[in-house]
């Protein structure tokens, strides 16, 4: 399938160890996933220990829970995510897992708590997470670094606290970091059976042995032991051979594999889709509608411009375009079907959408209605928060790519523009291209090449919201000429109310609100606007209704001194004068 | 297979309304950039110019488009082709008013020279085009913009003439050439109205690395590298042209000034190609993005002989007709047309042809053909019946268009991520073989200027024939419509 160009192999041995040393039961808990094939591309490799605190009843139990739910769910998660989402996701919801175990008993000490640290080795980049006491190390070029900083606080001779575990409060506070690797290098994990008593010189001494990954771990498990360790005692060695090699030409040799379709006209036949006839056509794609001869069901066709056909990063564009799609599921997004037969051309197949795009929608309105625009921005709303949940932006919400079908569902086509955070984190010899979208609509950070977000996507959607209440771009259309951070923020707002005065002021208060050159001063999630755009918030009332208190507190403030001054020397005078 | 049609008469499609506003804006720069050609005759007599002056205007006028082509391509990089069209169109009008009132050959070459821009306008359409058009009509597309365009010549050679006799006077060419310069003037305000640089709501991406070409190999570098020293060198040619050894136009220190300048440009060029490809070629090219610099080669020096005796042959042929025939202005000019009359079909045939009958074949055959052609010309002289001489300068002329249709099929097939790239060098090697055959033609006469033609058309030939032909799929279409795939040697 398409996305087997960043199929990549990380060659490593592991090795784990771990016994109940003095005590009766082991709380301690280790594991390692180490997938193959795909999902090791997109989600890595993981190796995870924990320790279940002893003083709590569930310690055995939370951290079994801990580590095989890790393994399992971390796995689960959608392979456009990040490793750090996904870790964390997972991680907050074992936390409210074993904090919930955990309040049935008396105390909240004595419930179900353990540590947690894990390493995520995904593509050339490692990623670290930690909450508790245990530790995980770095082995690199003979030299062992600590990388996590140890939870606990230490009180008197013997006592020490943890401060942070897993299961002890409702909000949880995980340690992440991230490293590039390099070939040779090691992760050592270890729970504190094993760090108290074993020294960091004895462990590298160690680890410098040229022995299996498993017989240094019972070596160093033996060695705590001999130290007189009195606590459960596990560790994991995974050592990494090579890292995956990012090699253009196989990249490349992966990506055109499928040829390009040539020039197709109406009644072509291309693995048994029928071509009918062509809608679209760019410089950079052309689109037709087609008919399954096998099932007589009309489908869309995109091709791939033969104007790109040296280009490694559109043709890894084009193919990502399907991958990303198939993973987005909504009925407000256009569904990409996964045909039965193998393909002898690069393209890719969605479901027909008969319906007008929401450009014509706009032109064809003569007095913008705005409860139909509101419930039609709803279902796009809906539509782009089924990207944002699977972490990835559209980056090109614009009406074009916005379709009104049979009974005003409204869905969202095109995945040409999209980016996927979990596919970024894949190394790739391939220079990407970077999306500047399209010029009315681009959110300014797309322009000005700045970090993009889903804010910025909230930004286009607010563009459209604008246009189809007024008819009109926002900012009097200047957005399209903007090229620097200057020329953005000079540019004037007209309020929507000023275009269609049936727009409330709040509705536009909203608009605006998305429309901030600093995304981070826009609404950070989709259902905000939307919800925003629904129901009235007092904070965008009109500037001139508002309190001066509130409108321009400086001032206010200001005032009130100044009258206070006065009164003082008023007083004052008052008080000598008379005397 | 059929294709998509263009329809041209389909003005309410904003691709084909650009289309229009492209060429027509192309077309007048070239009515511009000719306008001397047809009224030559007259400057020399109202000033008083010596043959050799009327010579160096002609190279004159073409010289500044080598380095122009370069400085409108970065222009439009940055500001966009329509910014920048409807600029070089207003600018270009001062320019040619300022030629059409110039009081002495000081002025008139200075003038002259300066309009080598406007012939600039080529790459800024070609890039507006390319932004218009999907892949399979912005071949045809490019077509018409550069054959109807470049037509441009011929309309000047056939209209100015009579425009002059219209104005009356002694000053009426004046106001010939400064009506050119009126219309450029309007159409760069309508062109700035109407056009748009790319189709409303177009989705962008960042545009990857411009500026030097990236090779493939350490030969293919050495091989640029050399490729780019004739285009300053035919710079050097003309300064020393108008050095005081031999036109005297400029001054000792001028002139070696001027040469300081192109010395200092190209190690300029150079540095800049050495750090495009530094670091490309050291960590090695990866197999998809590899192609020959040979090809490149190859199609510059076609494009050299093709289009650049175009640029030289209706710079000089009015006068040349005028002479040889003792003809009057206006009948010069229209009998001259012929030659740049042609570009109508014969460009965008020439490129059908490549299309249809192999790439390396059709070029050979119309480069052969040329080469033919233009020893016919040099034949010419008093004693032939005139419309055997017309239609000699025509056929001949169908072979050079077709030629340069040619070789713009096979531009994008080099290697399509530099398309743009290849276009703009093989476009300037068409002004270098300008101003290299209109220098021959300031030393020797028609006759000989035309066998120098024939005699680089006939090396030519030889080179063309190591060009490769590009391979690659073809599809093949079964009775019931199936597409399938068949390998092309």
């Amino acid at each position: 399938m398409s996305e087997w160009h960043l199929q990549q192999k990380i060659e490593l041995s592991p090795g784990q160890h771990s016994c109940a040393g003095l005590k009766s039961v082991n709380e301690d808990a280790i594991g390692m996933r180490i997938p193959s094939g795909l999902l090791q591309t997109t989600k890595g490799i993981a190796t995870v220990i924990a320790d279940g605190v002893s003083a709590a009843e569930g310690g055995k139990e939370a951290s079994e829970i801990a580590v095989h739910s890790f393994l399992a769910d971390y796995f689960s998660t959608p392979d456009t995510w990040t490793v750090q989402q996904s870790a964390v996701r997972v991680l907050s919801a074992l936390n409210r897992w074993l904090y919930g175990l955990g309040s049935a008993a008396v105390s909240q000490e004595r419930g179900h708590l353990c540590t947690f640290s894990g390493v995520v080795i995904k593509s050339r980049t490692a990623h670290v997470f930690h909450v508790g006491d245990s530790r995980v190390y770095l082995w690199r070029k003979g030299k062992l670094e600590q990388l996590s900083r140890d939870h606990c606080r230490r009180i008197g001779e013997n006592k020490s606290y943890l401060t942070r575990a897993l299961g002890l409060d409702l909000k949880l506070d995980v340690d992440y970091h991230q490293l590039a690797l390099e070939d040779g290098d090691s992760f050592f994990l270890s729970t504190d059976g094993l760090h108290e008593f074993v020294n960091d010189d004895e462990i590298a001494a160690c680890l410098s042995a040229k022995e299996y990954p498993d017989a240094q771990c019972e070596l160093l498990v033996q060695q705590a032991l001999a130290n007189g360790s009195d606590d459960n005692i596990s560790c994991q060695w995974l050592v990494i051979d090579k890292l995956p090699v990012e090699d253009i030409n196989e990249t490349c040799a992966r990506l055109s594999a499928l040829p390009f379709p040539p020039e197709l006209s109406p009644g072509m036949l291309i693995d048994g889709y029928r071509i009918k006839k062509q809608i679209h056509a760019s410089s950079r794609s052309q689109l037709f509608v087609v008919i399954d001869e096998d099932t007589g069901e009309r489908l869309c066709m995109k091709t791939p411009s033969v104007n790109f056909e040296d280009d490694p990063a559109y043709i890894e564009r084009f193919s990502m375009e399907s991958w990303i799609g198939k993973r987005v599921q909504s009925p407000h997004v256009v569904k990409v079907v996964e045909p039965d037969r193998p393909r002898s051309f690069l393209y890719y197949l969605t479901e027909y959408v008969d319906g007008v795009p929401l450009s014509t929608w706009i032109r064809e309105q003569h007095k913008p209605a705005v409860e139909e625009a509101v419930y039609l921005l709803d279902q796009i709303g809906k539509g782009l928060r089924a990207f944002h949940r699977k972490q990835i932006l559209h980056q090109d919400i614009k009406p074009d790519n916005i379709m009104i079908g049979p009974g005003g569902v409204v869905k969202i086509i095109d995945f040409g523009s999209c980016y996927s955070f979990g596919i970024a984190e894949i190394a790739t010899p391939l220079k990407r291209d970077r999306v500047l979208g399209t010029a009315d609509y681009s959110a300014p950070e797309h322009v000005l090449l700045k970090k993009v977000g889903p804010a910025s996507d909230i930004f286009s959607l607010a563009v459209v919201a604008f246009e189809m209440l007024t008819g009109k771009l926002p900012f009097k259309g200047a957005l399209a000429h903007c090229r620097n951070a200057n020329a953005y923020t000079s540019t004037e707002y007209v309020a929507a109310y000023h275009e269609n005065p049936l727009v409330p002021v709040w509705m536009d208060g909203a608009i605006r609100k998305s429309l901030r050159f600093l995304p981070e001063r826009r609404f950070q999630e989709v259902d905000e606007l939307i919800y925003d755009l629904q129901h009235p918030n007092p904070d965008y009332m009109q500037r001139e209704h508002r309190p001066l208190a509130q409108r321009n507190p400086l001032r206010f403030w200001q005032a009130s001194s100044g009258v206070l001054a006065v009164s003082v020397v008023v007083l004052l005078y008052l008080y000598f004068g008379a005397a | 297979m059929s294709t998509e049609r263009i329809n041209l008469l389909n003005f309410s499609n904003p691709s084909i309304k650009t289309l229009h506003v492209a060429w027509v804006a192309f077309f007048i720069s070239f009515v511009v950039w000719f306008s001397h050609a047809p009224l030559l005759v007259y400057m020399k007599e109202a000033l008083d110019l010596s043959s050799q002056q009327v010579k160096a205007l002609l190279i004159l006028n073409v010289a500044m488009t080598i380095p122009a082509r370069i400085v409108v391509g970065m222009l439009v990089d940055k500001f966009g082709p329509r910014v920048v069209y409807s600029g070089l169109l207003i600018s270009s009008s001062f320019l040619c008013w300022g030629f059409a009132f110039a009081q002495n050959f000081e002025q008139l070459a200075l003038f002259r020279f300066l309009l080598g821009f406007v012939g600039a306008g080529f790459v800024i359409g070609i890039r507006l085009v390319s932004e218009w058009f999907p892949a399979k009509q912005v071949g045809l597309a490019e077509g018409i913009y550069g054959g109807w365009g470049n037509f441009g010549s011929a309309a000047a050679a056939m209209t100015l003439p009579t425009l002059a006799l219209l104005f009356g006077g002694e000053d009426g060419w004046r106001y010939a050439l400064a009506s050119t310069g009126v219309v450029a003037f309007f159409y760069g305000i309508f062109f700035y109205l109407v056009a748009r640089d790319t189709p409303k709501g177009s989705t962008y991406f960042k545009p990857k690395r411009t500026g030097g070409l990236e090779v493939s190999s350490k030969a293919d570098l050495y091989l640029y590298i050399g490729m780019n020293i004739p285009m300053y060198l035919a710079l050097a040619v003309l300064a020393w042209k108008l050095s005081p050894t031999n036109l005297g136009l400029l001054s000792v220190i001028t002139t070696n000034a001027l040469y300081g300048v192109l010395i200092a440009m190209f190690l300029l060029q150079l540095s800049q190609i050495w750090k495009v490809n530094k670091e490309h070629l050291r960590d090695g090219v990866p197999e998809i993005e590899k192609y020959d610099f040979k090809q490149v080669a190859i199609l510059n020096w076609a494009y050299f002989v093709t289009f650049g005796s175009e640029l030289a042959v209706v710079s000089m042929l009015p006068l040349f007709f005028m002479d040889t025939f003792s003809l009057d202005a206006v009948t010069a000019g229209l009998m001259a047309s012929g030659f740049a009359f042609m570009n109508l079909v014969a460009r965008p045939g020439g490129g059908w042809l490549s299309d249809k009958m192999g790439r390396k074949k059709t070029l050979s055959v119309l480069i052969a053909g040329l080469t033919v052609g233009y020893l016919v010309l040099s034949q010419i002289n008093a004693g032939w019946w005139l419309p055997v001489a017309v239609v000699a300068t025509m056929c001949c002329s169908f072979f050079v268009q077709a030629g340069e249709g040619a070789v713009f099929a096979m531009v994008p097939l080099v290697k399509r991520r530099m398309t743009g790239q290849i276009a703009g060098m093989t476009g300037a090697y068409g002004n270098v073989g300008a101003v290299i055959f209109l220098t021959v033609l300031s030393f020797v006469d028609a006759s000989v200027f035309f066998i120098v033609i024939a005699a680089s058309a006939a090396v030519c030939l030889i080179i063309v024939q190591f060009v490769k032909e590009p391979e690659g799929h073809m599809a093949e279409v079964l009775p019931d419509g199936t597409v399938q795939l068949i390998e092309v040697a």
